[in-house]
């Protein structure tokens, strides 16, 4: 475990050090107090409408990061020959990848709550309401979803050749899914057998990264928060893709000459 | 570990998933009423939509018009010259509707191109011009 740790500390220090998070955070900042500043029609429920913009600032932001951190992690190290020194100390390449993981689910989560912190404090000061319960929710369920990301993109970063590759190709997927992969089981009943049950089948595989889209619990003050088994059995299943793609990215890893091509 | 073995795991995780999957599903329908099945801007910018209908109202707005719209300098202008005439107001007003946004001609060039600038005369009806033109 000090292994692994150790190695997510090297990560999360490689997010401070580099300019992505306060690129991506003074951009969402200026955009969202810009949007503030302007009073269109008069309308009393402008704060939702702020609201709704600086969270899917948010969402891109984080999506963004966790997507370029991820996927350096690993061709980089290879391509610096780092791999090499650190693969004779008494580390696994299980431990690489978990340690990887770990860092990278951290920072991510470091990003996100000054984000949050961002965007509580302007709706706080606009409507003087804090449902803190709500923002923790929010929170933390689209922190469990950008674990299912990152280790899709560690898992894409052992399979595909080059970082920008991966980046691409781990960024369409995780589009696709949060904004056509809800229409796929209603796509699935209009086919006909076997394809119905194929693509219906196909719907419950894929992860639903959509499911954990929580943004009107924040924006809106007229939902309840949600029940905490429905978060507890959401983070299970956030859980169960997470292991499945670290053990298949251990499994492509493990195995996989190290030497530059 | 043996790759048969490996298979057998990957199987019951993606098993797992699967059953959470049909588990969770119906339970994420009461969390908030954001529909899969709306479309991609609402799915994205929800009801901030709103925020960007100004600007496309705005333009929208000119096409009408035939691109015979104030600029932001005349927008400011206007408002200077509307500050200043708030003790007399209504005086200028018909001059103004007569003239346009534009104002009177500073010199020829000026009374020139008011000839051939585009009205909207040809959208709206004859006689409420002056309303629904900008300025």
């Amino acid at each position: 475990m000090n292994t692994v740790s150790a190695l997510a500390g090297v990560v999360i220090k490689e997010l401070y050090r580099r300019k992505d998070f306060y690129v991506l955070f003074v951009l969402t900042a200026v955009l969202t107090l810009s949007m503030g500043m302007i009073n269109f029609f008069n309308d009393p429920k402008i704060v939702e409408d702020l609201k709704e913009i600086c969270l899917l600032l948010i969402w891109i932001s984080a999506l963004v990061i966790a997507l370029t951190t991820a996927a350096r992690q690993i061709p980089a190290e290879r391509e610096n020959r780092t791999v090499f020194p650190l693969l004779a100390k008494p580390v696994t390449r299980g431990q690489v990848i978990l340690g990887k993981f770990l860092g990278c689910w951290l920072a991510v989560g470091v990003a996100l709550v000054v984000f949050y912190v961002f965007f509580g404090v302007l709706s706080g000061s606009r409507e003087h309401a804090w449902p803190v319960l709500k923002y923790v929710q929010a929170f933390w369920l689209q922190w469990v979803m950008l674990a299912v990301v990152i280790a899709l993109v560690l898992f894409g970063s052992v399979v595909f050749t080059s970082a920008a590759e991966n980046v691409t190709i781990c960024f369409f997927v995780v589009l696709g899914i949060l904004l056509l992969a809800g229409h796929l089981n209603t796509v699935a009943l209009q086919q006909p057998e076997p394809a119905r049950t194929l693509l219906y089948s196909f719907y419950f595989v894929i992860p639903h990264l959509e499911w954990f889209d929580v943004r009107d619990l924040v924006i809106y003050n007229t939902w309840a928060p949600v029940p905490w088994v429905d978060c507890l059995l959401a983070t299970l299943y956030a859980a169960v893709y997470v292991t499945l793609f670290l053990f298949a990215g251990w499994l492509v890893f493990r195995r996989k000459s190290l030497t530059a091509s | 570990m043996k790759s048969s073995r490996a298979i057998v795991l990957l199987l019951l995780l993606l098993a797992g998933g699967f059953t959470l999957g049909t588990t969770l599903q119906p339970r994420t329908t009461h969390w908030t009423d954001r529909e899969p099945s709306d479309s991609l801007m609402k799915v994205l910018l929800g009801d901030s939509r709103r925020m960007f209908a100004n600007h496309f109202f705005v333009k929208a707005d000119i096409t009408f018009h035939s691109g015979y719209y104030p600029s932001i300098f005349d927008q400011a202008r206007q408002a200077e010259e509307k500050d200043s005439d708030v003790a007399h107001a209504g005086e200028q007003e018909s001059k103004q509707l007569e003239q346009g946004f534009l104002g009177p001609p500073t010199d020829w060039i000026d009374r020139f191109a008011a000839t051939s600038a585009p009205r909207c005369t040809r959208i709206f009806k004859a006689g409420t011009r002056a309303r629904f033109c900008p300025g």
